[in-house]
């Protein structure tokens, strides 16, 4: 009897229907709709999968279609944006455009670092791989080859005074103590 | 208290309206005194002109929250967006690794769900007690349900070696890109022999042997889709315990009678937040399970 009615308390004094009660069909048609294209979605998907339709680059944006179908029955529906309308419509509309241009502007710079003369970005996994390789090619160098000597002897030509001997590498002694300070 | 029939009362005489709306339906108990003098319904701040008033706006606050939660989201779905457009096979070859079958029943779950919180509401705003009290209850059961489901799927890719990330197991004998050489898998009842294999055995168990199929399984960047995927599912179920919580305290109060056609406010908003977390998952179930 309430069907898609406006509650009979409020109605008087708003002059407007935020309070618009859903009626029985309304309910069921919304539901029903929303399993048919759950139903078609699924079946669409696994069809593709054994090869049958062939939906190909398709197959993506008829996924989403359906999914946005099923998501605007439920807010214009069951979340009553069909009737409310106005502020909470515009709330809902702006936190969807906000996601739009944040996605579009993301994806313009993610989306062709490839193209044009530019460093693209490396998988860190790329990276990895050649650090590692890196890595083992030191490794493999240190075994094999001997360093030279950080210190190499003096020139005899320019230093025919120098003493011949290679210079001792002394480790640094512990700090002197403190000089005691002066009268 | 008789107090909690007023709203019936005020279905039974529209005719009998205060000035600031539903105050003169004759339920002294119910009414407090403003400030300005006047007799108000207990539930309609004084600081508003009308329980309409005071619904609108906390609708309207409702659906600002709403639209954070759909940011919130909206990130991970740019993350999901722009990894797939980098790496369009890892994804369609992943994706086979969920069970389409269980996520088509959860979508049916929750869109069920939807259908009888939505129904809830009605049943508050008809003044029915019994419609609104069993569609929440029933709510909070499609929502375990749910739940249930989520965790079978997840213990079982547990069980397969499927973690997110750089903790995804790959398929034994392959060649990591750090050059090392993934173990083979270790049945779960001699695992003391393999403890020192490191993660590369944490998917021994029952099902280890089965069902790691597909290319994926020897591609280093495997672990990314399912990084996105646990995280975005992850996030999402935990909407769902919150929401269950929520319903749960509104099937509480509305078995005590605190919600009619005059006030029923919080209801409405949870049941708002509901069909945000149902529209999340009809989103994410293609995302994930089909495409």
């Amino acid at each position: 009897m309430h069907d898609d009615a406006h509650a009979p308390t409020h109605e008087e004094h708003t002059g407007h229907g935020a309070h618009h009660v859903l009626g029985r069909d309304t309910l069921l048609k919304t539901f029903g709709a929303l399993v048919a294209l759950t139903v078609l979605t699924v079946a669409l998907a696994l069809l593709e999968r054994a090869g049958v339709i062939p939906l190909g680059g398709l197959s993506v944006p008829v996924a989403l279609g359906i999914a946005g179908a099923k998501a605007s029955l439920v807010a214009a529906y069951f979340m009553g944006l069909k009737y409310d309308g106005g502020t909470n419509l515009l709330a809902f509309v702006g936190g969807v455009a906000f996601l739009v241009i944040f996605l579009t502007f993301t994806y313009l710079d993610t989306g062709f670092r490839d193209t044009f003369d530019e460093q693209s970005a490396v998988p860190v996994d790329i990276l990895r791989a050649e650090e590692a390789a890196l890595l083992a090619r030191q490794d493999s160098l240190l075994r094999t080859a001997t360093p030279p000597p950080l210190v190499s002897l003096p020139d005899t030509a320019l230093f025919p005074n120098a003493p011949m001997t290679p210079p001792v590498v002394t480790t640094p002694a512990a700090p002197a103590p403190a000089p005691a300070p002066q009268e | 208290m008789a107090s909690h029939s007023t709203a019936s009362l005020a279905v039974a005489h529209p005719q009998v309206q205060g000035v600031y709306g539903h105050d003169e339906h004759g339920h002294e108990d119910l009414m407090l005194i403003g400030h300005d003098g006047e007799p108000h319904p207990a539930h309609l701040q004084h600081h508003f002109v009308s329980a309409e008033q005071q619904f609108s706006a906390s609708k309207l606050g409702m659906w600002l929250f709403l639209v954070t939660e759909i940011l919130l989201f909206g990130g991970l779905f740019v993350a999901y967006t722009i990894f797939r457009a980098w790496y369009p096979e890892l994804y369609a070859e992943a994706s086979t690794q969920l069970d389409t079958v269980m996520g088509a029943i959860n979508t049916l779950v929750l869109l069920t769900s939807s259908l009888t919180v939505a129904w809830a509401i009605r049943g508050a705003q008809t003044d029915n007690q019994k419609v609104l009290f069993w569609n929440l209850v029933i709510t909070v059961a499609l929502a375990g349900t749910f739940m249930v489901v989520k965790y079978f799927e997840y213990t079982h890719k547990f069980d397969l070696g499927i973690y997110p990330g750089e903790h995804f197991v790959l398929e034994p004998g392959t060649t990591t890109v750090t050059g090392e050489v993934v173990e083979p898998l270790v049945p779960a009842a001699e695992g003391g022999a393999g403890a020192e294999a490191g993660h590369a055995e944490a998917g021994a168990g029952d099902h280890g042997a089965h069902a790691r199929e597909g290319a994926i399984f020897s591609d280093p960047r495997a672990g990314i889709f399912f990084a996105i995927y646990y995280v975005m599912t992850g996030i999402h179920g935990l909407h769902v315990i919150i929401g269950m919580v929520a319903i749960s305290i509104l099937a509480w109060n509305a078995r005590r009678g605190r919600y009619s056609s005059v006030y029923y406010t919080p209801v409405e908003n949870v049941g708002l937040y509901w069909h945000v977390v149902d529209i999340i998952w009809i989103f994410l179930f293609p995302l994930m399970y089909l495409i």
